[in-house]
């Protein structure tokens, strides 16, 4: 594949084997075979890096010249090529005869055997033993230390993919060819072994090798899986397309997919490798009855009629609203509509929500305000149409590896970065410009980089014009907003407000994209309509390469929006006082929905503490670990009557159940998620569920009809056909009109909108300056200081946020192989070193981390990834709680809480010895 | 160092103006251009200096440096060193020449020590070609020009080396 970029828009004519075609100028002669569904044997090649013509088994004869190689020769107008011959065969067996010599042939023994590329191409050639007596090898000892990477280099062929995926796929540049002729070989760092260079065990070199000289554990006992299911990643909100590959039942290794169209072939650590937990011992295979404050094993008849039994009576007792269910952006679409559906057409309640309301809900709510849907505009294949990229509060390269990738590989590129973020994250220090400002501070620079653009007229009059409403607002607003008013509040220089501002007008098309930094910090609406205004106003918006995106977090949060699992709207959004919406689901419901906004999951707690809410059913959702102000959440979870926990592994939130179901993972069951970009993609079930569980869906239908309500779409032994499901959700959700299994299947992903099944669906929503909701509205954003500041008392500010190792609260990750990588063992409170010399505090050092609400001690890791002033820890580690210290304030529009603002007080209480 | 204009033939510059074979030596073949020139024999003396004459012949102008190789000199070992220049400048991109190079040596080397077979000579000619044909630049695939001129013009520098396939 060379650069499409450059490729000539002029076609030249050649033949292939007597076949006459017309390709691009600049096309390859392979991907011209190619484009004939004919092949050549390639051993160094690989689709989606460039080309690198090493080991010339892909040779062709040119009518009268020399033969070339296909890889990497441009085609030349009315050239004519041969891709087989006598001759060829022989020149391609005497270049494998030379690479077999210096290969163990020991293929019987190797984890490779039956997919190796090499001992496929010797059989395609027609090699036997080589002839070369007694050749000088390779023998470097095996070595096994890295969990994910097996090292046999005396396999090596020297073909360079896993370099080259480790620089033009992972963007990591750990791996390097040394030396040179006959002693050329791969290296990690400075030869310093993977775990000490910078390696991100994303497993793209051991994808890439054609042999085994990288090899991952477990294949070569397990020989050929037998079976192959492609399915979609379920930890964070890329979507990356992943092929698991099963024996006997049970997962051998999971690799990525070519044909994704959100990874093209890539994954990060945890996707790639971090997939025991379905296989782990201590899954949830029995429902659990809690009889005088402990857990008693039960049938799933008893349970889930004990469930059914006092939802009724408690329903009947205290009215639809004393119950609430929170569903889980960890499930797929079926099932969040069947929880949804549960709530509305059975229990009579609108209090339905899910996590994005902790994470992504303002970025939801200001998009849909502004533009007129709630979700990103763009695709993530813009980034490499970006000229300019502006990534605030996000960490992609550890939060959303596959993503983060692939925004490295444009910035490598020549795509201008700016990053406002407190912290050093890796993108940080690659970027053009990087703004440290302090959390909280969000509002404060973005209303600045507004005042910079319409004082400075960096504007796009036009587009202002044609396409939006009230832009005099918000001039009057950002009017006193300079750089050096926000400078004060953020404690940047102001001239880099100034210079990013310059530099995301300039740019052609520009893109904005964000994370929870945006989001869980206070105002986060706010934050969102600032930067949409900034879009807006340099006319960056339904353009390719522009728009603004929030990266969403989860596997499916976005999809458990979509589909319903909010307490204010049905699917798409559409609120739940919309008559035509009301119609549409009385009509296929059978009963009229509730009227009443319900209750959002920060209320919920507040209405459990009140003794409102008196049961809740919660899906594979642990907020006892996750959500704010843990002790509050523990506490809500306690006054309840009666708590319904589906978990696959029992913890802290299930502890607390009255009964606990056993769900099943994404392995083991049909659906379709939707990603960060729109991408609503299949979910397919790979191994069956572990004895003793039933697949979430079924589970929610039981329960609804133990109620009394069918909800329609199980089968006699009560399976549910997840595209049944998916139908009824489709017709219900005008811009999903056109998804069907039929279609995905065919397609591989849809990108709603897709409102019919003629539509293609779309990778840009508001092409044109059209948007959803007709004109986009500039929306003016007042300062307010976030709800945590620091004092005196508690002088530090606290971020928390994701590293790339872990998941979440670990509940998956934890239980993998993960965690035998150095870097993902324990919990560390990130500390600048100038702050740590202040305090007395070296890495290792115990130190406890105090908030206006709880203290937990956790080791200190001196680095500067941490800005001076800010300290960071993860929420992965259940041990180190640090939720104990994240306050209650939240976004005033959405009630998404504040993770990212929590002023700290540090003090060493142990050496790093003790 | 002469200055000669292109078209001037070999034996013009070798035998007048570099004053032909020293006292006592007979000449044998010459190499032009250097390492990767193929090596030309006493019947392609008159081929003229240039281009496309000394492509024709298997030769190459190159740097237009020349060397003669005089009856005493050992062919075979000439063509051996020649294979172990290109295995120490190979910079190991391309299969064939990283490869080649040194599987070309050891060959050699094995032809020399434990004689020259039927079985050997093939391979060396299959080697020669795959380089020609399959290596990534000038320096793998014009590797094999000298070789392939000894097993071409110097048959008996090869039949020395000659041993029964049975030994």
């Amino acid at each position: 594949m060379l650069d499409r970029n450059k490729i000539d828009p002029a076609t030249v004519t050649v033949k292939v084997d007597g076949i006459s075609v017309e390709v691009a100028n600049g096309t390859t002669v392979l991907d011209a075979i190619k484009g004939l569904n004919k092949s050549v044997p390639t051993l160094c090649y690989s689709d989606r890096m460039k080309p690198y013509g090493a080991c010339r088994t892909c040779l062709v004869e040119v009518e009268g010249r020399k033969p070339v190689a296909a890889c990497h020769t441009p085609v030349m107008d009315g050239a004519s090529y041969r891709t087989a011959s006598p001759f060829l065969t022989k020149l391609r067996r005497n270049i494998t005869e030379l690479i077999v010599s210096d290969h163990p042939l020991e293929c019987l023994d190797c984890s490779a055997n039956g997919r190796c590329e090499l001992q496929s191409l010797a059989q395609q050639v027609g090699l036997r033993t080589p002839r070369y007596e007694s050749p000088r090898t390779h023998n470097p000892p095996k070595d096994d230390s890295h969990p994910f990477v097996k090292l046999e280099m005396s396999k090596c062929i020297g073909c360079a993919r896993c370099v080259r995926a480790c620089d033009e796929v992972q963007g990591s540049f750990v791996l390097q060819m040394s030396g040179r002729g006959y002693d050329t070989k791969v290296i990690a760092g400075n030869d310093t072994g993977f775990e000490a260079a910078n390696c991100v065990s994303c497993g793209q070199c051991v994808f890439e090798c054609p042999v085994a000289a990288l090899a991952e554990p477990g294949t070569r006992e397990a020989g050929l899986p037998d079976q192959v299911v492609n399915t979609t990643c379920s930890y964070c909100g890329v979507g990356c397309s992943l092929d698991v590959k099963t024996k006997d039942g049970r997962v051998v290794n999971i690799e990525p997919s070519k044909r994704g169209s959100a990874n093209r072939g890539h994954t990060c650590v945890k996707g790639r490798f971090a997939h025991q937990f379905a296989h782990s011992d201590d899954r949830l295979t029995t429902p659990l009855i809690k009889e005088g404050g402990k857990f008693r094993e039960a049938s799933w008849d008893e349970a889930l009629d004990l469930v059914a039994r006092r939802f009724k009576e408690i329903h009947d007792q205290h009215g639809p609203d004393s119950m609430a269910l929170i569903s889980s952006s960890r499930c797929t679409n079926e099932e969040n509509y069947l929880m949804q559906k549960l709530a509305r057409a059975v229990m009579g309640t609108n209090s339905i929500d899910n996590c994005s309301r902790v994470c992504h809900s303002p970025s939801a709510f200001a998009l849909g305000e502004a533009l007129g849907t709630g979700a990103g505009t763009n695709s993530f294949q813009d980034v490499h149409l970006s000229d300019v990229l502006m990534i605030v509060g996000a960490n992609p390269t550890e939060a959303h590896p596959v993503f983060g990738a692939r925004i490295k590989q444009a910035v490598l590129a020549g795509c201008k970065l700016i990053v406002l973020d407190p912290r050093n994250t890796e993108l940080a220090r690659m970027a053009d410009l990087h703004i440290p400002l302090r959390p909280g501070s969000n509002v404060a620079v973005i209303n600045a980089m507004q005042h910079v653009l319409i004082a400075e007229d960096l504007l796009d009059h036009d587009f202002i014009a044609r396409c939006s409403e009230g832009f005099e607002e918000v001039k009057a607003t950002v009017a006193e907003c300079t750089p050096e008013w926000a400078a004060e509040i953020a404690h940047v220089d102001p001239e880099l407000i100034r210079a990013a501002a310059r530099m995301y007008a300039a740019g052609k098309a520009s893109q904005i994209l964000w994370g929870l930094g945006v989001t869980e910090a206070g105002h986060g609406s706010n934050t969102a309509f600032g930067m949409i205004n900034m879009a807006v106003m340099t006319g960056n918006l339904g353009r390719p390469g522009t728009g603004t995106s929030p990266i969403r977090g989860q596997n499916n949060v976005q999809g458990a929006s979509d589909v319903g699992a909010l307490p204010n709207v049905f699917s798409d959004y559409r609120s739940v006082k919309d008559p035509v919406a009301r119609a549409e689901h009385r009509e296929a419901w059978g009963v009229e929905p509730p009227t009443n906004t319900g209750l959002r999951i920060p209320d919920m707690f507040e209405a459990a503490h009140e003794g409102k809410l008196k049961a809740m059913y919660i899906l594979a959702e642990d907020v006892a670990q996750s959500d704010p102000n843990t002790t509050f959440v523990v506490g809500a979870l306690e006054s309840l009557d009666f708590l319904v926990v589906q978990e696959i592994f029992m913890n802290p939130t299930a502890e607390l159940a009255d009964v606990v179901l056993p769900g099943t993972t994404f392995l083991e069951k049909d659906g379709t998620f939707v990603n960060s970009d729109r991408r609503i993609q299949r979910v397919r079930r790979a191994i069956q569920p572990v004895p003793g569980t039933r697949v979430d869906a079924e589970i929610v239908h039981e329960v609804a009809r133990r109620m009394g309500v069918d909800l329609g779409f199980a089968a006699e032994d009560g399976t549910v056909d997840a595209s049944k499901v998916m139908d009824e959700l489709a017709r219900l959700t005008p811009k999903w009109r056109g998804v069907s299994y039929a279609r995905l299947e065919a397609h591989g992903f849809l990108q709603w909108p897709c409102p019919d099944p003629e539509h293609p669906g779309t990778d840009i929503v508001h092409r044109g300056g059209e948007f959803l909701r007709g004109k986009a509205r500039l929306t003016a954003t007042p300062w307010q200081e976030p709800g945590e500041l620091p004092d005196d008392e508690y002088p530090w500010m606290l971020t928390t946020g994701r590293q790339l190792f872990h998941y979440n609260v670990g509940t998956m990750t934890r239980r993998t192989d993960i965690v035998k990588l150095h870097k993902a063992k324990e919990e560390t409170l990130r500390i600048h070193p100038g702050d740590a010399r202040q305090l007395g505090i070296h890495t290792g050092d115990n130190v406890k981390v105090q908030s206006r609400r709880g203290e937990v001690t956790v080791r200190a890791e001196v680095t500067r990834a941490a800005n001076k002033g800010t300290v960071f820890m993860t929420f992965h580690f259940p041990e180190s709680r640090t939720n104990l210290l994240i306050g209650d304030a939240a976004d005033e529009f959405t009630g998404c809480p504040e993770y990212k603002v929590c002023a700290v007080r540090l003090a060493r209480v142990g050496s790093a010895e003790a | 160092m002469y200055e000669v204009e292109l078209g001037v033939t070999l034996r013009e510059i070798i035998f007048e103006l570099a004053g032909g074979m020293a006292p006592g030596q007979t000449f044998q073949g010459v190499q032009v251009g250097g390492p990767l020139g193929g090596i030309l024999p006493e019947s392609m003396l008159d081929t003229p200096l240039d281009f496309e004459a000394m492509a024709a012949k298997g030769g190459i102008v190159g740097h237009a440096g020349i060397v003669v190789y005089s009856m005493e000199d050992d062919l075979m070992k000439v063509g051996r060193g020649l294979m172990h220049f290109c295995a120490v400048e190979s910079c190991g991109k391309c299969f064939p020449c990283r490869i080649g190079s040194v599987r070309g040596t050891e060959l050699m080397d094995q032809m020399i020590e434990t004689g020259v077979t039927d079985a050997r000579l093939a391979l060396l000619t299959d080697l020669c070609e795959t380089m020609k044909y399959g290596s990534l630049c000038a320096m793998g695939s014009m590797t094999p020009a000298p070789i392939e001129s000894l097993l071409q013009h110097f048959p008996e520098a090869l039949e020395r080396y000659r041993r029964p396939a049975a030994e």
